[in-house]
């Protein structure tokens, strides 16, 4: 079952990190903008990794796939 | 009594100290920001000062550094006070000689590379030629002062604005992570 906490996690780093990115924008320093935008899908992405691997067994394991 | 509240006021507590440190950081940066710019403005009063001492009051360098010095405060007041009591010809040191001592002693500490280039270029004018060419000399630094002041006036509202914020939202992203 998935955690809903995970859910609001991901759900306020996406607001901080788009709010971030607008603030830095906006001090000329675009490119830490970036940065910045692609470390917060960086970070979720780890979030989310143990559940990523989860469904593919699962997948596996329904299909019989080897 | 049922202690079920506490790992969630922990976790809350814990929350609060992640931000606020981050707070704190993004805030002493801007501040550091702040100090050098109150610097800046204190440096420039300093200049001003010694250039009516030495073209109104006519008053002799040391006694010129010294008055400035006191009148600015601050981090650049002070050095001009120390270069004031060093030089002069009691002491057998020129301007110079006399600012090499000041800077070595401590409170070049708290100024910018810019502030200490400007007071060694102006500090090689100063004592070596008659007082309306070091009133130019003085004139011509105070212009190079008031220029990087607005830039960094500028700078320093952007740059602080976005420490602040960067500080807070740092602290909050790590706050959300760990939770």
């Amino acid at each position: 079952m998935l955690s809903t906490d995970l859910i609001f996690k991901i759900a306020g780093l996406a607001i901080i990190v788009s709010v971030l990115h607008s603030v830095i924008k906006q001090a000329g320093k675009e490119e830490y903008a970036w940065l910045v935008t692609l470390t917060g899908i960086i970070v979720v992405l780890t979030l989310v990794t143990r559940l990523v691997s989860d469904f593919f067994q699962a997948v596996k394991a329904t299909f019989l796939l080897p | 009594m049922s202690l079920a509240w506490l790992p969630a006021a922990s976790k809350a507590l814990g929350s609060v100290m992640v931000v606020a440190a981050g707070g704190i950081a993004g805030f002493s940066l801007a501040g550091r920001l702040e100090t050098e710019l109150k610097e800046l403005q204190r440096l420039e009063t300093a200049l001003l000062c010694l250039s009516s001492e030495i073209s109104y009051s006519l008053t002799p360098l040391p006694g010129a550094l010294e008055r400035a010095g006191e009148r600015a405060g601050g981090a650049s007041g002070a050095l001009f006070e120390r270069v004031g009591a060093l030089t002069g010809l009691s002491q057998r040191r020129n301007v110079t000689q006399a600012l090499d001592l000041a800077l070595a002693e401590g409170p070049s500490r708290s100024l910018a590379p810019f502030e200490v280039d400007l007071v060694r270029d102006l500090a090689k004018n100063l004592g070596t030629s008659g007082h309306k060419e070091q009133v130019r000399y003085i004139e011509m630094s105070i212009d190079r002062v008031r220029s990087r002041r607005r830039e960094f006036e500028d700078e320093c509202r952007k740059k602080a604005k976005l420490y602040r914020y960067l500080g807070l939202f740092s602290g909050a992203c790590i706050a959300i992570v760990l939770l």
